[in-house]
């Protein structure tokens, strides 16, 4: 069930509606229950693999806390089950084909079967979530939770079930807990709905007509002009950008409405003035759960300059390994951690007797931060490593002659005022202001009507869904 | 307003809510959305009244009054192929044939015709009468083909002769609960039940027109033909996706493996016992008008010219060819008009004519 879609609002409406006409104990199961139908509204037989998962990790929490002596060997089943599953599903037939590409290299013509299986949707997104439990139990800053119910809501909560926010127990385990207690706010639930509805705008009007230029685009990149793929690979940046903060705000959203507070995912990312605050603003929830449950472990910043290169590698690998079972994902994790050690070197030079820069120093790092990102992204977006390399030799080139743009120049206008218009909101910082329900009422409908208008309904998947 | 009544009113909502849902499964909407295609109030559905196409794009200038099915089996100009009905008709068609043929009367010398659609999940069996002769016409769009062909077992399993009585069985893959539960379709349903009203239409085609217009962009199944008159399906025309397509380049190849089997298919029914076995690949509209302006992929005369020894094809891609000015599908829809089933009907039972009795 996609937030952009028809069902979804009636679902929403429906279970909303429930939640607070119900008796409030009995919020905790309609909202289990409305959970298991959005997930099985994708694949219905893949819930079992998700109940197998929550079983393992439910009792591997119990026997962390009891027990004293066995606690890695605990953790270690909870973990191989989690990431055997993410190993099968999404990565099994990657290392398949390249372990036949490296038989060849001998001349073994040995073929391992291909697993012609469908990704569970958001598989990464909440195995990671259910490893924060486990680990978080393992170091004893979370209680075990008793309660199946909660638990199995925990991993299932629907907002963010496929895509995120990768949740951790202590933000969200104590909020289903007092769940009954929460009231009927009519100011979150405004406050929740703009946000849904600005989410909603950013994927359909923004995302979703930026992909048409882009699909179009990198769908054949040898036919393209360079012109065509430097506006492909720039729209690809607040794409991608739109499409992910769209629907972690209809996430957000929709789980403030029934008074769940979840964490923030993006803080305009592409005002960051360096990769590492990138990296600060960009898809919060994942890049402090490798911060927390991997680089730290592996010893953080706090080490030797070479120590430190390695540990933003393996990271910045695992991060990128995360995304996708594909080379050029892998390629772009390596970008990332070069970005990163670089600039953490060049940091530590010039750190000392640090002067204020000028709004123009911090326009031009954003401009060259942004410009930086934008060039890792070719790496993401582009289907093999063949049409990355493709992209960037048409660029380099400036290749002249090629396909048509798939916008006219009204669309390229629109499109790049858009983009203007969301990044003068974000520099100015202001959100969604709530003063009266007649403001809110406009707002809601200003955003309905354009979504409506402006929008582009091809019910297009959200891109972080295949991950 | 008290607690009890807010309550109340949210209760209803909710119920309205979730009968909406329960409704907006394919087999409970067919009736409603019949219903709603035979009015003419402001509640009735413009979606199909206009052709497919235009319900997919509402460009108004293409908003032309399109009636697949009623009246277009009369008048059908059968020759006279005298009064004997000596020929058992079976098909396996797709929507082209299925919404016009009205009966065997459309047809010379036939005494019976069945027809089962090939996207039609269920087997057709049939009992062949030995007395009469028994004919199978496979039938399908040119989109479709490739498609069709893909799994020879696909059309092959559409019709079995195993005696017992003849019927067509409709599978039921899923339960009813399964299947209103997660009804694929439910979107598509939902627009129509929540946003598919005539007083809604000029604020569609208002936006269609604001598209159009401005970005020069229609709607993403529907393309504008080179001379701006008629709407095609856009994976029929599309340049990079080529299953459907009439301008992507088929390979030799994939020609021998669709010839291959169609063979296949074709001798596994005549092992069934029909007598005679015809495949007729209708052309995709933009293979007809569009052939003065972009490069055919050749598709349909290249698998004409492969060799077939169980069965014959019944050619109408060269009669529509040669003379392609002349107005055979609808402007605003997927489907030919009524002058197109005419010619391929006057084509077919020039064929069905030819063949010799028993």
């Amino acid at each position: 069930m996609l937030f952009n879609s028809l069902e979804f609002l009636v679902f929403f409406i429906v279970i909303t509606l429930s939640y607070f006409l119900l008796p409030p104990k009995l919020r905790a199961p309609l909202l289990l229950f409305a959970s298991c139908y959005f997930y099985m509204a994708f694949v219905p037989v893949y819930i079992f693999i998700l109940f197998f998962t929550i079983v393992v990790d439910y009792i591997a929490g119990i026997l962390l806390e009891n027990s004293t002596k066995n606690k890695k060997g605990i953790l270690l089943c909870s973990l191989v089950v989690n990431i055997g599953f993410l190993c099968i599903f999404k990565y099994y037939n990657f290392f398949a084909t390249n372990i036949d590409r490296g038989f060849t290299l001998f001349h073994w013509n040995v073929k391992l079967p291909l697993l012609a299986i469908l990704l569970p949707v958001g598989l990464s997104f909440h195995t990671f979530q259910a490893m924060s439990y486990t680990i978080e139990v393992y170091r004893g800053h979370q209680k075990a939770e008793r309660n199946f119910l909660i638990y199995a809501l925990y991993v299932m909560f629907y907002p963010q079930l496929v895509a995120g926010p990768i949740e951790r127990p202590q933000n969200l385990l104590h909020q289903f807990h007092s769940m009954p207690g929460i009231r009927f706010d009519r100011e979150r639930v405004k406050s929740g709905l703009l946000r849904m509805g600005f989410g909603l705008f950013k994927k359909v009007v923004i995302a979703d007509r930026l992909a048409l230029f882009v699909d179009g685009t990198y769908e054949s990149p040898h036919l393209q002009t360079g012109w065509a793929l430097v506006i492909a690979s720039f729209f690809y940046s607040f794409q991608i950008y739109c499409d992910f903060s769209g629907y972690s705000d209809i996430a957000i959203g929709a789980a403030k409405v029934m008074g769940i507070d979840l964490m923030e995912n993006f803080r305009s990312p592409y005002l960051a003035k360096s990769i590492p605050e990138f990296w600060r603003r960009w898809h919060i929830s994942l890049s402090t759960w490798f911060r927390d449950y991997l680089f730290i472990p592996l010893g953080g910043s706090r080490v030797t300059t070479q120590r430190l290169c390695f540990n933003l590698f393996v990271v910045f690998l695992i991060s990128g390994f995360w995304h996708g079972a594909n080379w050029t994902f892998l390629i772009w994790g390596f970008l990332h951690a070069v970005l990163m050690i670089l600039s953490m070197l060049l940091g530590k030079r010039s750190s000392g007797g640090k002067k204020e820069d000028s709004t123009a120093m911090k326009v031009g790092k954003m401009i060259g931060v942004f410009l930086l990102i934008n060039f890792t992204w070719i790496f993401f977006r582009a289907a093999n490593i063949d049409h990355a390399k493709a992209i960037l030799k048409s660029m380099v080139h400036f290749k002249l002659s090629g396909a048509p743009m798939v916008f006219n120049a009204n669309e390229l206008f629109f499109s790049g005022l858009l983009i203007a218009f969301l990044v003068a909101k974000e520099y100015a910082g202001k959100p969604l202001v709530l003063v009266s329900n007649r403001r809110f009422a406009f707002q809601l409908v200003l955003l309905v009507a354009s979504c409506y208008l402006f929008g582009v309904f091809n019910y297009k998947k959200f891109i972080y869904f295949q991950f | 307003m008290s607690n009890q009544v807010k309550k109340i009113v949210g209760w209803l909502s909710v119920l309205v809510l979730v009968a909406l849902y329960i409704v907006s499964d394919s087999e409970l909407m067919r009736p409603i959305a019949n219903t709603r295609y035979r009015l003419n109030t402001m509640w009735a559905s413009d979606k199909y009244r206009y052709g497919d196409l235009y319900g997919f794009s509402y460009l108004k200038q293409y908003k032309y009054p399109v009636n697949l099915v009623e009246g277009a089996g009369k008048d059908t100009g059968v020759r006279d192929c005298g009064v004997k009905r000596d020929i058992n008709l079976y098909s396996i068609c797709d929507s082209y044939l299925f919404s016009f043929v009205k009966g065997e009367n459309d047809f010379c010398r036939v005494n019976k015709y069945v027809q089962i659609r090939s996207i039609d999940d269920g087997v057709l069996n049939v009992v062949l009468d030995k007395s009469k002769i028994n004919v199978l016409l496979i039938e399908s769009t040119e989109r479709q083909i490739r498609n069709n062909l893909s799994d020879p077992g696909f059309l092959s399993e559409k019709l079995r002769a195993d005696g017992g009585r003849e019927m067509l069985v409709l599978n039921q893959h899923m339960t009813d609960i399964t299947r209103v539960s997660f009804n694929r379709g439910i979107n598509a349903n939902l627009e129509f039940n929540l946003f598919d009203y005539k007083f809604l239409t000029p604020i569609k085609e208002f936006k269609a027109w604001f598209n159009r217009t401005v970005f020069n962009r229609v709607d993403g199944d529907v393309s504008v033909s080179s001379d701006g008159a008629r709407l095609y399906y856009r994976p029929t025309t599309d340049t990079t996706d080529g299953s459907l397509s009439s301008f992507v380049t088929v390979s030799p190849a994939s020609m021998d493996q669709n010839i291959g089997n169609l063979n296949a298919v074709a001798t596994g029914f005549k092992r069934m016992g029909f007598d005679y076995i015809y495949f007729c690949g209708i052309p995709n509209p933009c293979t007809v008008y569009e052939s003065g302006h972009r490069k055919y992929n050749e598709f349909l005369p290249r698998l004409q010219s492969g060799r077939h020894p169980d069965f014959q094809f019944v050619d109408v891609y060269s009669p529509f060819m040669s003379d392609h000015h002349v107005d055979r599908y609808e402007r605003s829809d997927t489907h030919w008009n009524k002058a197109g089933f005419q010619s391929w009907l006057g084509i077919f039972n020039g064929v069905l004519d030819t063949i010799p009795g028993r």
